[in-house]
C-alpha cells in the first residue's frame, strides 16, 4: 500500500515539476533544488523506523512546501496537504478530521491557487482514507488467515497423532493377543505339571511302604513332565512371532496391498541381518515408508516404487524411491517433517533427494 | 625487585595459558544452524563441533550446503536460525573478534589481477589491522609459505593456475588466523600444485592452525582430514574419523587372492588366521573377509607360501569414503 | 584506516587498467580532435547563421531621380541576398505582401523611403532597414555631391553598386569559443558523466572477482568498503578528468577561462553526481549488463541534448525542455559562461543540481546497500 501512496506522491511531484519547468522565463534551478530537498526529506521517511524522525521529516517537507510557495513558486503549496495528511494518517482515528485539517491552509493562500489546492487536498485525502481502510481490512484478513492456518495445522497434527496412535494400538493389540495366547497355553501346561507334581508327592509318600507303586507313579510323573516341557517348547515356538517375521513380512504384505490398490508396481528388497532391527525401529521404518508412499502417490506420477532395507554394520538404511518426475526445490511439508521427527527420535536422519525421481532415505543407527 | 616481577609475570602467563587450554577445546561449535533461500533449505538444522588442532573435512557433493555453512561461519551470509560459536564467542555478539581469527580461502580465485602478488597479500592482510614493518614481514612470510618468494612483483595474470591458487591461499593466511577455512582449494589444478597445497594444509596444521577443509574430492579428504562430516542436502548424515565412517557400513574388508591351484587351499586354516571372519572359494579366486583395522596380510601371504601355493594376484578391497557416501545416499559424490 | 587502504587499492587497481586510461583520457581527447577539426566550419564566425534570401517589391514615381538610383541600388543588393524587384503598383504590392509572396515592400518617393513589412521583428527586417537607411544616407550624400560636383556623381553611384551592403560580422568574434575549445569543454563534461559507467559496476566488480567475500570476511565494516571504493573512484576520475583538461588546454590551447578553482569545483561535483548516478543505477538493476545498457542510453541522450556532439543553439519548444533537462547543458553553460563571458552566475546552480541529484542517488544506493546481503 505504501507503494500506492508513493506513486501518488510521485505523480503530484511530477505535475509540480513539469508545471514549473514548462512555464517560460523562470529560473528553474531554485525550484529544482527545492524539489530535490523535498524528495530527500519526504522519502527519508521510509528509511527511518523511529516515529519521531518520521514526523520530523514530514514537518521538514511541510516547511519546504511553504518556503517554496513563498519564495519560489505558488505551485509548491500543493505539496503541503500531502505532508499534513501523511503526518496525521497514522495518528488520527478519524481520517475525516485529517482531511479537514489539510483544507485549512486554503484560507491563507492566493485566490487563484485555491481550487487546485482543494482538488489536490481532497483527492489525496480520499486516497489516504482508502489506503487506511484497505490496510485495516488487509490486517484483519491476515489475522484471520493466520488463525485459520493455525487451526489447520493443529488439526492436521491431531489427525496425525490419532492416526499413528490408532496404528500403534492395533499393533500392540496383536502382540498382546499373542502374548495372551501363549500365556494361556502356558497355564494349560501348568495344569499337567501340577498333575505330575501330585503324582510325585504321592510317590514320595509311598516310597517306604510300596516302592513298586511309587516307582510307577514317578515314572508317570516323569512322562507327564517330559511331555509338558516338549509341548511348552513347541507351542511357544509356534506361537511367538519372530520379530523379523513381523517386520519384513508386514512390509511385504502392505506393499502388495498398496500396489494392488494404486496400480503402481512396488519392489521390496532387503539386505543384511534383519534380526538387528528393533521393534521401535521397525515402527519408524513402517511409518516412514508409509509416508513416502503416500507422497509418491500424490505428487510423483510414478509408475514404480522401490523400497530397500539394508542393515549395514552400524546403520539401518531404508530407501523409498520412485521413478516419477522428482522435484528441484523441496518445500518441507508436514509429512517430511514428521518423517524427520520420527527418525530423530531414534537418532536417525532423513535424506530427501528429488534429482532423478524422488527418494526418501531414512538412516537409523543400530543401537548396541 | 626485578626478579619478583619476572616471576609474577611468568606465573600469570602460565595461568593464562592453562585457562586458554581449558577454554578452547572446541574452536567451532554450531548448533541447529539453518539457512533458507526462499523455499530451498540449503542448511537444515546442522549441528557440529570442531576441536582445536583438527583438520576437519566437509565432504559432500556440489550444492550439498558446504559453502553455505562456511559462509555463515565467516559472516558472509546471515543465518536464519541456530548459533555459531567460534573460539568460545557467539557470532552475533563478537563478529569482529571472530573475523580477526578466521582466514578463508574461497572456492573461486579472489585476487586482483591488476595488483602484484605482494600487493594482493599486503592489501588483504592490511585489512586485519596490521601496518608498517609487521605487515610487510607477514606478507613476505605468507608468500614464502606458499612458495611464491621471488615472484612478489609479478602480476597474477601471468601466473599459472596452480600459482594463482597458492596466492589465493597466501591472501587468507597472512594475518595468522587460528581457524582457516578452505573451500575447495584444489578445484581444477595440476597434480603437483594439488600436492603442494595439501602439504601446506598439513604444515599449517602443524603450526597450530585448525583447518576446515571442504571438498568433493574424496581422496583429498581421506588423505588429510582427521575428522570428517558427510553433508548431503544441508544435513550432516554422518560424522567421525574415516575409520568410524567406514565402520558405519561394514566392519570387514575383502581380500581377493587369485591362486594357481585353488583346490589345494586349506580354507579352514585360513579361517583360523587372526581377523579372518569368512573365507569362500569362488571360481578361481579365494575371497577372504577380514576385520577392518587388523593387518593380517603378512600372515595370509605366509600361509600361501608355506603351503607352496602360487599367488597370481592379490587385491585388497577396502571400503573408501566414496563407498560410504554411495551407500548412505545412493548417489555418487561427483554427480548429483 | 581501512577506508584509506581500500581507496588506495581501488586507485592503484584502476590506474593500472589500460581500459580506464583509454576510455577516460584517450577517448575524449580523440573525440575533441576529430569533432573539433571536422566540425570547425560550424563555428566560423562569418557563418553564424544562414541567411535566407529576402524578396522585396518597390514602387515609385517612374521618372524621378531617386527611383533611378534605387533601381541601380537594387541590382547591387542581389549578391547580399536581398532581391529588390519593381512592383506593379502600391496596392498590388501590398496585397502580395499580405499573402506572404514577398517579405517586404518599399514605397519610394521624393520624400524618402517607406518600408512595409509584416512583422516588426526578425533578422531579415532589421537587415532590410539597415540597407535602406544605408541607401538613404548614400543618396543624400550623392545629392549633396551632385549639387556641388555634378560630374563625379556617376562615379559614386557606380562604386556604391559593388558594395557589400551587409557587414554581418559578429560583434565579439574572439569571445565565442572556437570549435576545439567548445569540444574540449563539452567532451570533458561528457566523459565526466561517463564515470557513471564504471561506478555502476563498482561493487559488482568485486563480486565478479570474488574478492567481495574476502573484503566482507575481513574485520571491515560495510560502510568502510562503501566509502573507500567511492573515494577511490573519485580519485581515479579526478585524475583522468584533470589530465583531459590539462592536455586540452596545453596541447589544443583550449580556453578554460580564468577561474581554475571554480572549474575544478564544478567538475568535482559533476564527478560526484556521475558516480552516485552510476551507483544508483547499478544498485537498482540486477546485472551489470542491464545497468550498462540503461546508462549507455541515458548518457547518450544526455550528451546529445547537452550539446556534446554539436552545438544546439536557441532551441525551441520541446527541444528546449529536453536540452534544459540534460545535466550536461548546465555544466556546459556554466563553464562556457565562465570562460567566455567571465560570468560565474551559472556555476552555483549547476553545482547545486549536481550535489542535489548526487544526494538523491546516493541515498538510494545506501538504502539498497544496507539491505543487501553481501556487496
Amino acid at each position: 500500500m505504501e507503494r500506492c501512496l508513493i506513486s501518488a506522491k510521485m505523480v503530484l511531484l511530477l505535475f509540480v515539476v513539469f508545471s514549473i519547468i514548462l512555464e517560460p522565463g523562470r529560473d528553474v534551478s531554485w525550484a529544482v533544488l527545492l524539489i530535490l530537498l523535498y524528495i530527500c526529506a519526504n522519502f527519508s521517511i521510509y528509511l527511518f523506523k523511529s516515529v519521531r524522525l518520521k514526523t520530523f521529516c514530514l514537518l521538514l517537507s511541510a516547511a519546504l512546501a511553504i518556503v517554496g510557495y513563498g519564495l519560489v513558486h505558488p505551485l509548491f503549496i500543493l505539496l503541503l496537504p500531502l505532508a499534513i495528511l501523511e503526518c496525521l494518517h497514522e495518528k488520527m482515528n478519524h481520517q475525516l478530521i485529517a482531511q479537514l485539517i489539510s483544507l485549512v491552509p486554503m484560507f491563507y493562500i492566493q485566490t487563484d491557487m485555491r481550487p487546485l489546492y482543494v482538488l489536490v487536498a481532497l483527492v489525496m485525502g480520499l486516497l489516504y482514507r482508502q489506503v487506511a481502510n484497505y490496510d485495516k481490512k488487509l490486517a484483519t484478513a491476515h489475522q484471520q488467515l493466520d488463525t485459520a492456518r493455525e487451526n489447520y495445522q493443529s488439526l492436521v497434527k491431531r489427525l496425525h497423532e490419532r492416526d499413528s496412535y490408532l496404528k500403534q494400538s492395533a499393533y500392540m493389540l496383536k502382540l498382546e493377543e499373542r502374548n495372551k495366547i501363549s500365556q494361556e497355553i502356558h497355564d494349560n501346561i501348568g495344569h499337567s505339571i501340577t498333575g505330575a507334581l501330585i503324582q510325585m508327592e504321592a510317590a514320595k509318600s509311598l516310597l517306604q511302604r510300596n516302592p513298586q507303586k511309587a516307582e510307577k507313579l514317578l515314572q508317570n510323573a516323569i512322562g507327564i513332565t517330559k511331555e509338558g516341557i516338549e509341548s511348552i517348547r513347541l507351542t511357544l515356538k509356534n506361537l511367538k512371532p519372530s520379530i523379523e517375521h513381523i517386520g519384513i513380512s508386514r512390509l511385504k504384505l502392505y506393499l502388495n496391498e498398496f500396489a494392488a490398490k494404486q496400480h503402481i508396481s512396488t519392489i521390496l528388497t532387503h539386505y543384511g541381518d534383519m534380526e538387528r532391527i528393533l521393534p521401535l525401529q521397525w515402527k519408524i521404518i513402517f511409518d516412514n515408508m508409509n509416508e513416502a508412499l503416500t507422497n509418491a502417490l500424490r505428487y510423483s506420477e510414478a509408475t514404480r516404487i522401490t523400497v530397500d532395507i539394508t542393515v549395514l554394520n552400524k546403520l539401518i538404511k531404508l530407501e523409498v524411491k520412485d521413478n516419477g518426475r522428482g522435484i528441484d526445490i523441496l518445500e518441507k511439508g508436514l509429512g517430511i517433517i514428521g518423517m524427520e521427527e520420527r527418525a530423530a527420535a531414534a537418532d536417525g536422519k532423513v535424506i530427501i533427494d528429488g534429482k532423478s525421481g524422488f527418494s526418501v532415505t531414512t538412516l537409523l543407527p543400530i543401537q548396541t | 625487585m626485578h626478579l619478583q616481577k619476572c616471576v609474577s609475570f611468568f606465573i600469570l602467563k602460565m595461568i593464562r595459558l592453562c585457562m586458554k587450554r581449558v577454554e578452547s577445546v572446541n574452536i567451532l561449535e554450531i548448533q541447529d544452524l539453518t539457512k533458507k533461500f526462499g523455499d530451498f533449505i540449503a542448511v537444515d538444522h546442522m549441528s557440529l563441533s570442531v576441536a582445536e588442532g583438527e583438520i576437519f573435512g566437509f565432504l559432500g557433493s556440489n550444492g550439498a550446503g558446504k559453502s553455505t555453512t562456511i559462509h555463515m561461519i565467516t559472516g558472509l551470509l546471515r543465518k536464519n536460525k541456530g548459533t555459531i560459536i567460534v573460539l568460545g564467542k557467539n557470532s552475533e555478539k563478537s563478529a569482529t573478534f571472530i573475523k580477526r581469527n578466521i582466514g578463508m580461502v574461497p572456492q573461486e580465485l579472489a585476487i586482483y589481477e591488476d595488483l602484484t602478488a605482494y600487493e594482493n597479500v599486503h592489501f588483504f592482510a592490511g585489512l586485519y589491522g596490521m601496518r608498517g614493518k609487521k605487515l610487510h614481514e607477514r606478507t613476505v612470510e605468507a608468500l614464502k609459505f606458499v612458495g611464491l618468494e621471488g615472484k612478489e612483483k609479478i602480476y597474477p595474470r601471468n601466473f599459472s593456475g596452480g600459482m594463482k591458487r597458492r596466492l589465493n591461499i597466501a591472501c587468507a593466511i597472512a594475518h595468522r588466523p587460528k581457524l582457516i577455512i578452505m573451500d575447495e582449494p584444489t578445484v581444477g589444478i595440476d597434480p603437483q600444485s594439488r600436492k603442494y597445497i595439501l602439504d601446506s594444509v598439513r604444515k599449517l596444521n602443524a603450526m597450530g592452525c585448525t583447518i576446515i577443509y571442504t571438498s568433493h574430492y574424496m581422496e583429498e579428504v581421506e588423505e588429510i582430514c582427521t575428522r570428517i562430516a558427510i553433508i548431503d542436502h544441508g544435513k550432516i548424515i554422518a560424522e567421525g574419523t574415516k575409520e568410524q565412517l567406514k565402520s558405519l557400513i561394514t566392519d570387514s574388508k575383502l581380500i581377493v587372492v587369485d591362486v594357481k591351484s585353488p583346490e589345494a587351499v586349506d580354507l579352514a586354516a585360513i579361517q583360523a588366521i587372526q581377523g579372518v571372519s569368512n573365507v569362500q572359494l569362488d571360481d578361481q579366486t579365494i575371497q577372504i573377509h577380514t576385520e577392518l583395522g587388523v593387518n593380517n596380510l603378512n600372515h595370509l601371504i605366509a600361509h600361501f607360501i608355506q603351503n607352496g601355493i602360487e599367488i597370481r594376484s592379490l587385491d585388497e578391497r577396502e571400503p573408501n569414503l566414496e563407498t560410504v557416501f554411495l551407500t548412505l545416499t545412493g548417489r555418487n559424490l561427483r554427480d548429483a | 584506516m581501512n577506508m584509506l587502504r581500500i581507496a588506495r587499492k581501488e586507485t592503484k587497481q584502476h590506474l593500472r587498467d589500460v581500459r580506464t586510461f583509454v576510455f577516460m583520457v584517450a577517448f575524449p581527447i580523440l573525440l575533441m580532435l576529430v569533432l573539433g577539426t571536422a566540425l570547425s566550419n560550424a563555428f566560423n564566425p562569418d557563418a553564424q547563421f544562414t541567411r535566407e534570401d529576402i524578396h522585396v517589391l518597390y514602387t515609385g514615381p517612374v521618372k524621378s531621380e531617386i527611383m533611378k538610383s534605387f533601381g541601380e541600388f537594387a541590382k547591387g543588393t542581389a549578391n547580399s541576398g536581398i532581391h529588390l524587384k519593381q512592383g506593379v503598383d502600391k496596392r498590388e504590392s501590398l496585397k502580395q505582401l499580405k499573402q506572404d509572396h514577398v517579405d517586404g515592400y518599399v514605397e519610394v518617393s521624393d520624400q524618402g523611403l517607406h518600408l512595409y513589412v509584416k512583422e516588426r521583428s526578425g533578422v531579415g527586417n532589421s537587415m532590410l532597414q539597415g540597407i535602406l537607411s544605408a541607401f538613404a544616407d548614400r543618396y543624400h550624400t550623392a545629392l549633396t555631391i551632385a549639387k556641388t560636383v555634378p560630374d563625379r556623381m556617376k562615379e559614386i553611384m557606380a562604386a556604391s553598386s559593388k558594395h557589400d551592403y551587409i557587414a554581418d560580422r559578429a560583434i565579439l568574434p574572439e569571445r565565442q569559443p572556437d570549435s576545439i575549445s567548445y569540444y574540449a569543454i563539452v567532451m570533458t563534461t561528457m566523459i565526466t558523466m561517463y564515470a557513471a559507467m564504471a561506478a555502476s559496476s563498482l561493487f559488482m566488480e568485486e563480486r565478479i572477482l570474488h574478492t567481495a567475500s574476502r573484503l566482507l570476511i575481513a574485520p571491515v565494516h560495510k560502510y568502510e568498503i562503501f566509502i573507500g571504493k567511492i573515494a577511490g573512484s573519485l580519485v581515479i576520475n579526478g585524475i583522468c578528468i584533470a589530465a583531459v583538461v590539462l592536455f586540452s588546454s596545453v596541447v589544443f590551447d583550449a580556453n578554460w577561462g580564468q577561474h581554475p578553482g571554480w572549474l575544478a569545483l564544478l567538475l568535482l561535483t559533476e564527478i560526484i553526481f556521475a558516480i552516485s548516478f552510476g551507483l544508483g543505477i547499478g544498485f537498482i538493476t540486477k546485472t551489470p549488463a542491464t545497468a550498462g545498457a540503461i546508462l549507455m542510453i541515458v548518457l547518450q541522450v544526455m550528451s546529445f541534448f547537452g550539446g556534446a556532439y554539436f552545438k544546439i543553439e536557441n532551441p525551441e519548444g520541446i527541444m528546449k525542455i529536453l536540452t534544459q533537462l540534460s545535466p550536461l547543458t548546465w555544466e556546459n553553460n556554466a563553464i562556457l559562461k565562465m570562460a567566455y563571458a567571465d560570468d560565474l552566475s551559472a556555476l552555483l546552480p549547476a553545482m547545486y543540481m549536481n550535489i542535489g541529484f548526487a544526494i538523491v542517488f546516493m541515498a538510494l544506493s545506501i538504502t539498497i546497500f544496507r539491505k543487501r546481503e553481501g556487496l
